[in-house]
């Protein structure tokens, strides 16, 4: 059940137009903690994806059942909210640094002009959502920088307000 | 509301607008996987270029440098005429070979049976691109791509009906050669068109398409305890937890390098 102390973070979330992640809150608490693979064991489920024969050694029937998901109840949520929030929004504003990054290198090094570059009269690369007929967002490293400076503010927010109920006393 | 938590959002909404489409986050994961292959491409030797919708390629000097992913319904491949402003993507060549690929973002395949497949990153020869870029509205190819990636930005992390989605999407896609008896599919058969590229016949089997090819599921998450059943068999990698600086991020990318550099030359 979902702990009515989330409430006001969803609409905060929904006005932001997030409600995608509002969205995921819900899921991901509802869902509980699930166990997951272990990269030893991811890695082992690839191993033999290009093995010439097709036999069914090592094989062994499953249904794909998950063990049961431990739930996440009270003040756990609120942690597991706030964390969810501040680390999925950090992570695809990094995603998008290092995209746009990995492009202006790619794009100086199929030439030369190294000197342009240097003087400053060639842009930077600007990434675009596009509906196809319409441009719904473009960013560049200004707006990804002064985004990726408010997560650290939205961090705080988040403790700050987790900590007026519980006392501070979060995870 | 919680005001301090609402003003630090809208300061990273209001900047990266993006964030706010249904699509932004799933674009921007996608994103950061095909600039991670694109840049190990570069650092293995090969010779990558980043394409504009109507072929031209953004130069080192242009100062318009906007690179462009569709955030709407998903569609094929634009057609050049419509112009520069819609999906951007990457061309390849590997050293010492004549041959050019193209790694394509969200982009819907024709299957066997007419159903349309969104692949997130998509490898395929040139020659496919070329030809329906050539079509006055653009279109999609129909068949399987040499490498194709699903990626997976959602927060749960998964389960077994991911990949039964994932193998059936790969089957529809996988022409074979006895589907000589398929009246709708193009003749002579091959394994993706329109185009005419080399080495391009259909598959034996789909147990042989899916090891002519790579494919991976790739998920930031991490897969759910029980979820990596059916990968081994069907060929499809399971990757993950793949975000910035995870052992799985960088493993994911060399190996797709070293299977691109001994597979597509």
């Amino acid at each position: 059940m979902l702990d009515p102390r989330l409430f006001d973070l969803l609409k905060t979330l929904a006005a932001a137009d997030l409600d995608w992640l509002a969205d995921e809150v819900v899921r991901g608490i509802l869902a509980g903690e699930v166990q997951l693979e272990t990269e030893d064991s991811v890695a082992a489920a690839r191993s033999g994806v290009f093995r010439a024969r097709q036999d069914g050694a090592g094989l062994k029937a499953s249904d794909g059942q998950a063990q049961e998901a431990l739930p996440i109840e009270g003040e756990a949520q609120l942690d597991w909210a706030i964390r969810h929030v501040s680390i999925r929004l950090r992570d695809a504003l990094a995603m998008m640094r290092a995209s746009a990054d990995r492009l202006d290198r790619l794009v100086d090094a199929a030439g030369s002009d190294g000197g342009a570059r240097l003087q400053g009269k060639v842009g930077r690369t600007q990434l675009v959502l596009s509906s196809g007929e319409n441009v719904l967002d473009e960013a560049g490293p200004k707006e990804l920088s002064a985004a990726q400076q408010a997560v650290a503010e939205l961090k705080r927010a988040l403790e700050q307000w987790r900590d007026t109920w519980t006392g501070g006393g979060g995870a | 509301m919680i005001p301090a938590v609402q003003t630090a959002l809208d300061a990273i909404v209001n900047n990266v607008t993006a964030l706010t489409h249904a699509k932004g986050a799933g674009r921007a994961y996608e994103l950061y996987i095909m600039t991670g292959i694109a840049e190990g491409l570069a650092s293995a030797g090969c010779a990558v270029r980043v394409q504009r919708s109507d072929e031209s390629f953004i130069a080192p000097t242009d100062a318009d440098r906007r690179f462009i992913q569709r955030g709407g319904a998903p569609a094929g491949v634009a057609g050049k005429a419509q112009g520069p402003g819609n999906a951007s993507s990457f061309v390849f060549q590997l050293p010492n070979s004549s041959r050019q690929w193209e790694i394509w973002n969200g982009i819907q395949f024709i299957g066997r049976s007419a159903a349309l497949h969104e692949i997130d990153i998509a490898i395929v020869p040139r020659e496919v691109g070329i030809a329906l870029r050539g079509l006055p509205a653009g279109g999609s190819p129909t068949g399987r791509a040499k490498v194709s990636i699903e990626c997976k930005d959602v927060g749960d992390p998964g389960s077994q009906d991911e990949m039964r989605t994932f193998v059936a999407r790969l089957y529809d896609l996988t022409i074979l050669n006895w589907h000589r008896a398929v009246a709708h599919l193009a003749h002579p058969l091959q394994a993706i068109y329109p185009g005419k590229p080399a080495g391009n016949g259909p598959y034996y089997s789909f147990w042989d398409g899916n090891r002519a090819t790579f494919n991976v599921v790739a998920r930031r998450s991490g897969f759910r305890s029980g979820s990596l059943a059916m990968t081994g068999y069907y060929g499809i990698q399971p990757r993950g937890p793949v975000v910035p600086g995870s052992s799985e991020d960088a493993a994911l990318v060399h190996d797709l390098v070293v299977w691109i550099m001994s597979n597509l030359n």
